[in-house]
């Protein structure tokens, strides 16, 4: 929708000849710093990871602010305990973490002596079967022609499945698509998942498929949703993640497989 | 049925007490055209005795038996007087001729010189559609939204847009009607245009406040349009060319004097324009179109029948490639006057409406369709009973029969899982009199019954936190459930100090069981309709109104200072995220909350003289309040534009050649800035202030327009009209976004639509 709205305003603008966008400076008033947790389970190869960091200020710089110092623990819903160890600067991790399929784990993130909260359910074991490429002509001369991508894999029936496919191009992720699925209407049966993004010919693609658990996914939702700039006008918020004590970020758990084509 | 006894019983027993007047009635019309003057006035000389016209002309003024001179008389029109003696009930039909001084003037606010002073309306703006070509606008395409935005109380929902913003509403709390029929998308193109096309509109009348009863269903205001009668005398045409559209309108009498027609039509060329600017776009398909028609029937002297209906469509696609997307507005309007008697008149309309969109394209060979839409049917009558000259009591009723039907997905036309379509019943029931206490203070005191009923067949879900569905409860076809009765005041008093200054005062409460949910700021064609259910309780708008005017220098200067408080309840909107598209259950993602607003307003205008014009100011304050938003406080709606400040000026150089200027200035709208930024997944992600917590920067802009008359003679008529849109280059924000630029630092993006627009427009009559 916001495409079509684009195009149509770029066509009255060009009409008018008028229209213009330049960079402009807001006076933002940047208050307090707040803590960021990415902490994930890769069920597959049975490793924990948590990126700790805070916020920065709008016109700061562009790195993340690492935290440094805080005590992780991972426990399963029997009781076993998983101390994360700060690996580099706000980088902890984990392994040989041991689960069985419906399992919940509880994660703690002591940081400053404040205690984040947050826990997560194993999803289901799902592989990507396939990729199909499909090359499109551009509809306006003088471009390149590009490739779209669809990723199958077969759901299983038994439980609500959530997916996430990520993208990379030339082995780096391209981070501002979200391409996340449920099997609400797809219960049990083949995937075909187009990828919202345009690969140019020429290039090492390699497509990952998550299964991931259900808060991972209403997370990113949000994510995706409050990403998409310019023309995407709905009133901006902060996504909320299964962390408690107004953490930003989320606790996820997935499995993890790719495939690479080069197109 | 009993209350409508005892009114009745109530009305015949106030008759017998009065039966030694006697009245005189009739419609009054324009001598060339023989259209029907609205709100026209009528009065015996030498007495505080009068009455105005109604909404289709028709006049009654009760008087004891005796002698009388009657003056009728109209803004603009030459008055006419004559003697009567009053022995017997009258019917007279009076014409009046059009008094010529009528194009040094732009009148906004009143019909009679100082009408705007003695009348009992509050808060009520009507418009001179032949006026308002005058003011210059965005491409010369002159629109009365646009000249309405210029006055207090009313803003632009957005820059160029036609939506419009009354008393810290929202969008959708205006009724906008078009001969009578409710209007659910006024605007074309993305906003920049409205549907109602000058040469077709006689009349416009926006209530912001002081609502009558006769009018319901919305929250905040009424926009109440009438279409153009066609000539009754003579055939004629009407037109103009602009830069981006034509349009056309031809009238005429069916027989002379009993019957008339008008049709009317309106064009862009948009896309061929743009396929002569870059080759790029030649393949694409931008339009929109207008078209009225309006005829009317005059059968016997009491009888008339009118027939109206509207047509707009917009398109947008690539026909090439089987792509498209188009969606428009019908109306259809059949209605009857009758004039029972002397003092009884009654219409009864029957109207269709509707709004939908629709959208196709073909995806690897899967035809994917898109639609929906909201369809209307509806019946009413109205009574207006000239009981004496201190009582004028309107009654009447409707009901409306609503269809909702949500965006519907279908491939290769199997339709996906949607939300399920809404059937409703809509009803009111109300009365109301005008009264004349004494010589300086009137009355008008009324009651509206508003009625709403959900209709099956529906299955009623509903939810828990998570928005998952607990339980259903399933409707049969034809069941009528949630039925709701509200009962609605209106009051308004008009006190006069002495002949030129008077205080009123009103006072509102009106339901609103439709509303438009929209996920954007500047509306899109998408936005969809949902009915009152369960879960969405109806909207209730209590609002209060205090006003002084006066009128100086022998109603020269007009000047008006009003206050108001508006407080409103249960009103919907989307909760933080929801995923609206195809929704099934699109009412889990709706929150309910609160919505109060207040300021004062002042506008000041000179209508006589080579220089005339009006300066308008309105300080006010708009918020909301949702638990689910903003931990529960209070914040600024987006339209809470503190400071709005709007200057008209035409200055008349000569008979043939005018200049108008128009300065705008408002606060910037309130909105959600990101105050930070974090990273997920290696992606940046700004970290948003509360809601609506920031400023987008203030808006002004000044518009230039010279008109020129090229020839005006009984047979042809034509001028030239240039424009000079945002004549300083002001480059205001129409949206800011928020990325990061090649070196990876985050920035803010203005996107300034409108730079200078020049333009010129021919129109023409004969």
């Amino acid at each position: 929708m916001n495409k079509i709205k684009y195009i149509i305003l770029s066509i009255v603008s060009l009409f008018i000849f008028s229209s213009c966008e330049d960079v402009i400076v807001l006076d933002l008033d940047y208050t307090q710093p707040k803590v960021v947790i990415e902490a994930y389970v890769n069920a597959g190869t049975n490793e924990a990871h948590v990126i700790l960091s805070q916020s920065n200020g709008f016109y700061d710089t562009s790195e993340p602010q690492y935290l440094k110092g805080a005590k992780i623990i991972l426990e399963n819903q029997n009781g076993e305990n998983y101390n994360l160890l700060e690996v580099s600067n706000g980088q902890y991790f984990a392994d040989n973490i041991t689960f069985q399929s419906q399992d919940t784990f509880n994660i703690t993130v002591n940081y400053n002596d404040v205690e984040y909260v947050a826990s997560s359910e194993v999803p289901s074991e799902v592989e990507i079967d396939s990729i199909k490429v499909n090359i499109t002509e551009p509809p306006f001369g003088n471009q390149d022609a590009f490739a779209h991508l669809t990723a199958i894999w077969i759901d299983p029936g038994e439980h609500t499945n959530y997916y996430r496919v990520r993208p990379y191009q030339n082995d780096t992720l391209l981070t501002q698509v979200y391409n996340l699925e449920n099997d609400e209407l797809n219960n049990g049966k083949e995937f075909n998942s187009g990828i919202r993004e345009r690969f140019l010919l020429g290039n090492e693609i390699k497509i990952e498929l998550l299964s991931v658990d259900e808060n991972y996914y209403d997370y990113f939702v949000h994510i995706s949703e409050v990403v998409g700039n310019g023309f995407n006008s709905s009133s901006p918020y902060n996504p909320k993640g299964n962390f408690n004590n107004n953490a930003l970020g989320y606790f996820g758990i997935y499995y993890s497989t790719f495939k690479t084509i080069q197109l | 049925m009993r209350k409508t006894l005892l009114l009745i019983i109530f009305l015949s027993f106030i008759k017998l007490l009065n039966s030694q007047n006697y009245s005189i009635s009739g419609f009054m019309k324009d001598a060339e055209t023989g259209e029907e003057l609205l709100y026209a006035n009528v009065f015996a000389e030498g007495t505080t005795l009068g009455a105005n016209t109604n909404l289709y002309g028709f006049y009654s003024l009760t008087l004891p038996q005796g002698n009388y001179t009657i003056i009728y008389s109209f803004i603009g029109y030459e008055p006419v007087k004559f003697d009567i003696n009053l022995t017997q009930n009258i019917t007279k039909d009076i014409e009046l001729t059009t008094s010529g001084i009528q194009l040094d003037e732009v009148q906004i606010t009143a019909r009679k010189e100082n009408d705007n002073v003695t009348n009992t309306e509050v808060s009520v703006v009507t418009l001179d559609v032949l006026e308002t070509r005058k003011i210059p606008v965005l491409l010369g395409e002159q629109d009365i939204l646009k000249t309405l935005q210029l006055l207090p109380g009313i803003s632009a929902s957005s820059e160029g847009g036609s939506g419009f913003f009354v008393r810290g509403g929202n969008a959708d709390q205006n009724l906008i009607l078009l001969d009578e029929a409710p209007v659910y998308n006024a605007s074309h193109l993305l906003g920049f245009f409205s549907v109602f096309n000058g040469d077709a509109i006689k009349d416009v009348k926006l209530y912001k406040g002081g609502i009558p009863a006769q009018y319901g269903g919305r929250a905040s205001s009424v926009m109440d349009v009438r279409m153009k009668n066609g000539n009754l005398k003579s055939w004629g045409a009407t037109g103009g060319l602009g830069l981006i559209s034509s349009r056309m309108t031809i009238e005429g009498p069916i027989k002379k004097d009993n019957g008339s027609i008008m049709v009317s039509g309106r064009r862009t060329y948009l896309d061929i324009v743009a396929g002569l600017v870059d080759p790029d776009f030649k393949e694409i398909d931008l339009y929109f179109y207008d078209l009225n028609l309006k005829a009317n029937y005059k059968i016997g002297d009491k009888d008339r029948i009118y027939i109206s209906g509207y047509l707009g469509r917009d398109a947008f696609g690539f026909s090439e490639r089987n792509f498209g997307f188009d969606w428009g507005n019908k109306t259809f309007t059949t209605r009857w006057n009758h004039v029972f008697n002397n003092k009884l008149f009654s219409n009864t309309s029957l109207i269709y409406s509707d709004f939908d969109y629709g959208f196709k394209v073909q995806a690897n060979g899967l035809n994917i369709d898109l639609d929906a839409g909201i369809y209307d049917y509806n019946l009413k009558q109205n009574y207006t009973y000239f009981l004496n000259p201190k009582n004028t009591i309107d009654f009447g009723w409707n009901g409306i029969y609503h269809q909702f039907k949500p965006t519907v997905f279908s491939f290769d036309e199997t339709a996906a899982d949607a939300a399920q379509e809404q059937y409703s019943i809509e009803g009111g029931f109300y009365a109301s009199n005008t009264q004349k206490i004494n010589d300086r203070l009137t009355l008008n005191y009324g009651l509206r019954l508003s009625t709403y009923s959900n209709v099956g067949p529906y299955i009623e879900r509903s939810y828990n936190e998570q928005d998952e569905i607990i339980s259903e409860e399933i409707h049969e076809n034809g069941d009528i459930y949630n039925n709701n009765f509200n009962l609605e005041p209106r009051f308004s008093a008009t006190y006069l100090l002495d002949n030129n200054s008077s205080v009123k005062a009103s006072y509102n409460r009106n339901t609103q069981y439709l509303h438009l949910l929209s996920n954007s700021t500047s509306g899109t064609p998408t936005d969809m309709w949902i009915s009152s259910s369960n879960y969405v309780k109806p909207t209730i708008a209590d609002q209060v109104a205090i006003g002084y005017f006066r009128n100086f220098n022998n109603n020269n200067y007009k000047f008006s200072f009003e206050t108001y408080y508006k407080s409103m309840i249960d009103i919907p909107d989307y909760e933080d995220g929801a995923e609206t598209f195809g929704n099934a259950n699109i009412e889990s993602e709706i929150v309910i909350g609160r919505g109060r607003s207040y300021g004062i307003e002042f506008l000041l205008e000179k209508q006589k003289g080579k220089f005339t014009g009006w300066m308008s100011y309105t300080l006010s304050k708009v918020e909301r309040q949702y638990n689910e938003i903003n931990n529960g406080n209070w914040f600024s709606a987006r339209q809470d534009r503190t400071h709005d400040i709007s200057l008209v000026g035409i200055y008349q150089i000569s008979p043939k050649i005018s200049l108008s200027v128009t300065w705008v200035y408002n606060t910037g709208d309130a909105v959600t800035f990101p105050t930070g930024k974090y990273f997920i997944d290696g992606g940046l992600v700004n970290l948003y202030s509360e809601r609506n917590a920031n400023r987008m920067p203030a808006y002004h802009r000044l518009d230039l327009g010279l008109n020129w008359v090229l020839n005006d003679s009984d047979k042809f008529y034509n001028d030239l009209n240039f424009s000079v849109y945002n004549a300083y280059n002001r480059k205001n924000a129409y949206t800011i976004s928020f990325d990061q630029n090649e070196a990876g630092e985050t920035q803010a993006t203005r996107l300034a639509l409108f730079g200078i627009v020049p333009s010129v427009t021919w129109n023409f009559k004969f």
